[in-house]
C-alpha cells in the first residue's frame, strides 16, 4: 500500500510496503528477476518485448506502478523525457508512483524526482560500477577497478537527503543547487518552460526559503506565480505616488538599515507614498507584501550587476504593473545598476541615486509632491493587501470596515465583535478563524469536503471526499461535511492530491 | 502473426530506389569452406541478383537488407546469370543464393529453375538452396529430386519462438510453418539446413543464448545442420537503425562460442561461420580476439570443440558474464557501453 509522508509538487516521500520512496531498487531489495518474469515492488511482469520510443512509446502499469521502461534512451532526449512523464500524471494523477528503468546518470536523479518520479533501477548505475566509474559530488571519475560499493554508498546517501528534502520542502533548493548533469538542467528547464501550469498546480503555496543561488530560480513555479500576482491581479492602495526602492539582504526589507534610513529621514510623508522594492528572483514586491512569502524569504548574491535575464524579467513585470495601476508621480531612489527600469515607468518620474547623501532631497521632492494629497493607514493597507493576495480579491467586499486588534503581540482582524482572522507576522500570512469560516464555504474557496467525522489533529487523505481546486500545499482550508463547518487547518497536499490518494496526511487540523 | 507497428517501421526505413549493377551477373559468387558432405571441402557460392523476397512488398526482416541487392531482372538476365555460373563454376559443392528465395517461381521462374537444373546440376554433386517455407512445395520437391544429387534446403527459421519471430524478427512466419515445410522436404528425401538468428534486436543477449538453445532442443530431428547466424547489420535495416542510435549492439564473440559448443552438445551438426566477425557491425567482443574467431569457424567445419573449449576455459570470464547478467536485467535493450558513455558526457569528469 502507498504511504505517502510528505509530497512537494509531484515528488512524493513516504513507503510502499517496506520500501522509503524515493529509491534506487535492485535484485533483491524491490525487485526480483526471474526468466520469465520482473516481480517489481511486488507487481509482477511477464518479461516481453519493450521497443525504444521511435516505434512506440511503451508505459507499463501494475497495481502499485507506472512504469517507463525506456530511461536509458528518454535521459537522452529530455524533452521526451518530460513529456512522457508529465504524461503520465495527467493520467493517473496521484493514484500509481512512477518507476523508470535504465538511468544510468545518477546526477540526473533529483531532476527526475522533482519531475515526479519515485522508483529507480540500479541496473545500469552498477554496470558502471564495475566498469569503473565513480560518482562523487562533484562529477564521475574513471577508475581502474570496480567501484560498485563506493557508488552504493554515494547513491543511498543521495536518495536519503532527497527524502529529507521533501519532507522539508527544499526539494526544489536542492535540485537546483546539484546540477552536475547537463541534462537534469535541460529537464529542469523544459519542466519550468513548458510545464508551468502543471507545476503550479501542485507546487506549495510556500516554502521554508529561496536560496536563489541559480538562474534557475527566476523560473521556479511559485516564483512565477508571485509574478503573475503582481503583473496581473494586484492593486495598489489608493494612493498616487510611488516611491521606488532597492531591495535589501535583511527582510523583511524595512528592517534593513537602508531601508531604515530612507523610513527615519520620510517618518509621516510615508502615509502619502507607495513605496515599491525591485528585486530580483522575484521582481516588484509593495511594501504593503514585504512580509508575506516569497517577498522574506528569500536570498540572492549580491554583486550590484544584474544578468540581462533578470533586468527583461523585471521591466517586464514594472511595465505590466504600472499599466494596471497608476501613478501621478513616480521618483526612483535607486541605485545605479538598477537605473534600467526607469524605461518601464509610463508616467512622470524622477531618479535619485540610492545614497545617504541623497536623503535630504528625496525627502524634499517628496514633500513638495504630496502637498495636499491624502495620507492612508499603512497598516490597514498591508493587511487589505495580505488578504487579496492570500485568499483572493471576493475577500475584500466581505470585510471592508474591520477593525484590527492587537491580542498577545498578535493583530486580528474584527468585524462585528467577531474575530475573523489572526495574521502572523513570522510567516506574513493570516489564519482563518471559525468566524471567517463561513465566508470560504459561501465562496466555494479553499475547502476540504470530508466524510461524516470530528477531525482532531489531522484529516487523512481517506477521509478527504472532495477539494476545491484552489488548494495548493501550506494553504489555509477550511473543512466541511455538507455544508457545515467542521474545523480549519493546514493543507499538506495539493487539491489533486488529497481527494486521489488514500493514505497521508491531507491536512493538520489546528 | 505480424506486429503492425514493427512492420510498419521496418519498411519505412526501405529504399524505394532499386539496387546497382549487371543484372546479366549475380550479386557475388565465391569459394569458401563448408561441410555439406559432411567434411570440410571447397564450396561455391553463389548470390543470383533476382527481383528479391516477396516478403519485401510488404516489409522485411529486422535483421535483413539483401533488398539492397534487388533489380527488376528479367528472365533473359537470369539465364544469362545463369550461364555466367555455369562458365565459371570450379568446384563440387553449390550454394545457391538469391534475395530472397530460390524456390519462389515469382522470383526465380519454374522454367528459369529447370534450366539452372540442366545446365548446374550435371556438372556437381552436392547443391544448397534457400527458402521461405511456403514454397517448400510437393512439386518443387519433385524438380529437386530429378536433379538426381542430394540436396539440401536452407530455411531462415530465425527462432522457434513465435513471438521473437512475430515481435522482433517480423519475419511473417510461424514455428508450424517451418515443421511442415521440414516435414515435406524430407518426405521427398531432401535435407535441411536451419538457419537460427543469434540475437535478434530487443532481447538481451543472455535471452537470445537461451532462445538459441531452445531452439535448437526443438528442431535437432527436424533438420540435418543447424547454422548460427550471429546478428551482422545490414543497410537500411530495422537493426541498423537501432544501432546507429545506440539501441543495439551485435551479440559477443564469448556468447557465440558458447552457445556453439553447447549446442553441438545437445544438437545435430552446428556451425557458425560469422559474416561480419570481428567487425563493429558483426559479432565482436569490446577487444577483437582473431583466435576465438578462427576457433569457432575451425570447430564448426570439423565439429569438433575440443580446442575451442579449452581456450574459453584458458579465459577468466566471470566480469563478462556479470555484465550479461546485468544487462538482462534492463527492461529495453540498448547498447549499454555507448548508452552509458553518451550519458556520462553530460556530468563533469574528475
Amino acid at each position: 500500500m502507498i504511504e505517502d509522508l510528505a509530497l512537494f509538487g509531484y515528488s512524493r516521500y513516504g513507503r510502499l510496503d517496506d520500501k522509503v520512496y524515493p529509491a534506487i531498487i535492485g535484485q533483491g531489495h524491490g525487485i526480483n528477476y526471474t526468466d520469465t518474469d520482473i516481480e517489481i515492488m511486488g507487481d509482477r511482469i511477464p518479461r516481453q518485448i519493450l521497443y525504444p520510443s521511435k516505434i512506440k512509446q511503451e508505459i507499463l502499469e501494475t497495481d502499485k506502478l507506472v512504469i517507463v521502461p525506456n530511461g536509458s534512451e528518454l535521459v537522452r532526449k529530455p524533452k521526451d523525457l518530460v513529456r512522457t512523464i508529465m504524461g503520465i500524471h495527467s493520467r493517473y494523477g496521484f493514484s500509481k508512483l512512477i518507476f523508470i528503468s535504465g538511468i544510468s546518470d545518477p546526477y540526473s536523479i533529483p531532476a527526475l524526482v522533482y519531475l515526479g518520479v519515485s522508483f529507480f533501477d540500479e541496473s545500469l548505475l552498477q554496470m558502471e560500477g564495475s566498469m569503473g566509474y565513480r560518482f562523487t559530488p562533484f562529477g564521475v571519475e574513471k577508475t581502474d577497478h570496480d567501484v560498485s560499493s563506493e557508488n552504493s554508498m554515494f547513491l543511498s546517501e543521495m536518495m536519503r537527503d532527497i527524502q529529507r528534502s521533501i519532507s522539508n520542502g527544499t526539494l526544489r533548493d536542492i535540485i537546483e543547487k546539484t546540477v552536475i548533469s547537463s541534462k537534469a538542467a535541460e529537464i529542469i528547464r523544459i519542466a519550468d518552460y513548458s510545464y508551468y501550469q502543471d507545476f503550479e498546480g501542485v507546487f506549495p503555496a510556500r516554502t521554508p526559503y529561496i536560496k536563489a543561488n541559480t538562474i534557475e530560480d527566476l523560473y521556479r513555479p511559485d516564483l512565477i506565480r508571485y509574478r503573475n500576482y503582481i503583473s496581473e491581479s494586484y492593486t495598489k492602495p489608493d494612493l498616487d505616488i510611488a516611491l521606488i526602492l532597492p531591495c535589501s539582504a535583511r527582510k523583511p526589507y524595512s528592517r534593513s538599515k537602508s531601508h531604515q534610513k530612507v523610513i527615519g529621514s520620510l517618518g509621516d510623508l510615508r502615509k502619502f507614498i507607495h513605496e515599491v522594492i525591485v528585486t530580483s528572483p522575484i521582481g516588484i514586491v509593495p511594501r504593503d507584501l514585504e512580509e508575506t512569502y516569497p517577498a522574506r524569504f528569500y536570498d540572492i548574491p549580491v554583486i550590484g550587476l544584474w544578468y540581462e535575464d533578470e533586468k527583461v524579467m523585471m521591466k517586464r513585470m514594472m511595465r505590466s504593473y504600472m499599466d494596471r495601476n497608476r501613478y501621478r508621480k513616480v521618483i526612483a531612489f535607486i541605485p545605479e545598476d538598477l537605473d534600467f527600469i526607469v524605461d518601464a515607468i509610463p508616467y512622470p518620474h524622477e531618479v535619485i541615486e540610492f545614497r545617504s547623501s541623497n536623503l535630504q532631497r528625496l525627502r524634499e521632492v517628496i514633500q513638495r509632491e504630496v502637498s495636499g494629497g491624502k495620507g492612508i493607514n499603512q497598516k490597514i493597507a498591508k493587511y487589505d493587501s495580505v488578504m487579496r493576495y492570500q485568499f483572493g480579491e471576493w475577500i475584500s467586499p466581505l470585510v471592508s470596515g474591520y477593525t484590527i486588534r492587537r491580542n498577545y503581540n498578535q493583530d486580528m482582524i474584527v468585524k462585528d465583535g467577531k474575530i475573523l482572522f489572526v495574521y502572523n507576522e513570522n510567516l506574513g500570512k493570516f489564519t482563518i478563524n471559525k468566524a471567517s469560516a463561513d465566508m470560504f464555504v459561501k465562496n466555494g474557496k479553499f475547502l476540504v469536503e470530508i466524510d461524516d467525522f470530528k477531525p482532531t489533529s489531522n484529516v487523512y487523505a481517506m477521509g478527504v471526499v472532495d477539494a476545491t481546486e484552489d488548494i495548493r500545499q501550506e494553504d489555509e482550508v477550511v473543512l466541511v461535511h455538507n455544508g457545515e463547518i467542521r474545523g480549519v487547518g493546514i493543507a499538506k497536499m495539493p487539491a489533486r492530491a488529497m481527494i486521489e490518494l488514500k493514505k497521508g496526511i491531507a491536512v493538520k487540523v489546528r | 502473426m505480424v506486429n503492425k507497428d514493427l512492420a510498419l517501421f521496418v519498411r519505412s526505413l526501405m529504399p524505394d530506389t532499386k539496387g546497382k549493377g549487371d543484372p546479366d551477373r549475380p550479386v557475388s559468387m565465391w569459394n569458401e569452406l563448408d561441410r555439406l558432405r559432411g567434411f570440410p571441402e571447397k564450396t561455391t557460392v553463389v548470390i543470383f541478383r533476382t527481383r528479391g523476397c516477396s516478403w519485401y512488398k510488404f516489409s522485411s526482416c529486422s535483421m535483413c537488407g539483401y533488398f539492397n541487392d534487388t533489380q527488376d531482372v528479367t528472365e533473359e538476365n537470369l539465364y544469362h546469370q545463369i550461364d555466367h555460373v555455369a562458365a565459371t563454376l570450379n568446384s563440387e559443392v553449390v550454394k545457391v543464393f538469391t534475395s530472397g528465395s530460390f524456390l519462389d517461381p515469382m522470383e526465380i521462374p519454374d522454367q528459369v529453375r529447370l534450366y539452372f537444373y540442366d545446365r548446374i546440376g550435371s556438372k556437381i554433386s552436392k547443391l544448397l538452396v534457400e527458402s521461405r517455407t511456403e514454397y517448400i512445395r510437393p512439386e518443387r520437391m519433385e524438380e529437386l529430386k530429378k536433379i538426381g544429387i542430394p540436396v539440401r534446403i536452407a530455411i531462415g527459421l530465425e527462432s522457434a519462438n513465435d513471438y521473437l519471430i512475430e515481435n522482433s524478427i517480423n519475419k511473417g512466419s510461424t514455428f508450424r510453418k517451418y515443421v511442415d515445410a521440414a516435414n515435406t522436404a524430407r518426405k521427398y528425401g531432401m535435407e535441411v539446413r536451419t538457419y537460427l538468428l543469434f540475437k535478434p534486436p530487443f532481447i538481451s543477449e543472455k535471452a537470445a543464448m537461451t532462445d538459441i538453445i531452445d531452439s535448437i532442443r526443438k528442431i535437432r530431428d527436424l533438420t540435418t545442420d543447424v547454422s548460427i547466424n550471429p546478428m551482422n547489420i545490414q543497410k537500411n535495416t530495422l537493426v541498423e537503425y537501432l544501432w546507429k542510435n545506440g539501441l543495439y549492439r551485435p551479440p559477443r564473440l564469448y556468447s557465440l562460442a558458447k552457445v556453439l559448443m553447447d549446442g553441438i552438445k545437445i544438437g545435430p551438426e552446428v556451425i557458425s561461420y560469422p559474416t561480419g566477425g570481428n567487425k563493429e557491425r558483426g559479432v565482436h567482443n569490446d577487444v577483437f580476439d582473431d583466435r576465438l574467431l578462427d576457433l569457432i569457424v575451425k570447430s564448426s567445419l570439423n565439429q569438433d570443440i575440443t580446442e575451442l573449449e579449452l581456450y574459453m576455459e584458458s579465459l577468466d570470464l566471470s566480469s563478462f558474464w556479470n555484465m550479461i547478467e546485468e544487462e538482462d536485467r534492463a527492461m529495453v535493450q540498448v547498447d549499454f557501453e555507448r548508452m552509458i558513455r553518451q550519458a556520462l558526457s553530460a556530468v563533469p569528469e574528475i
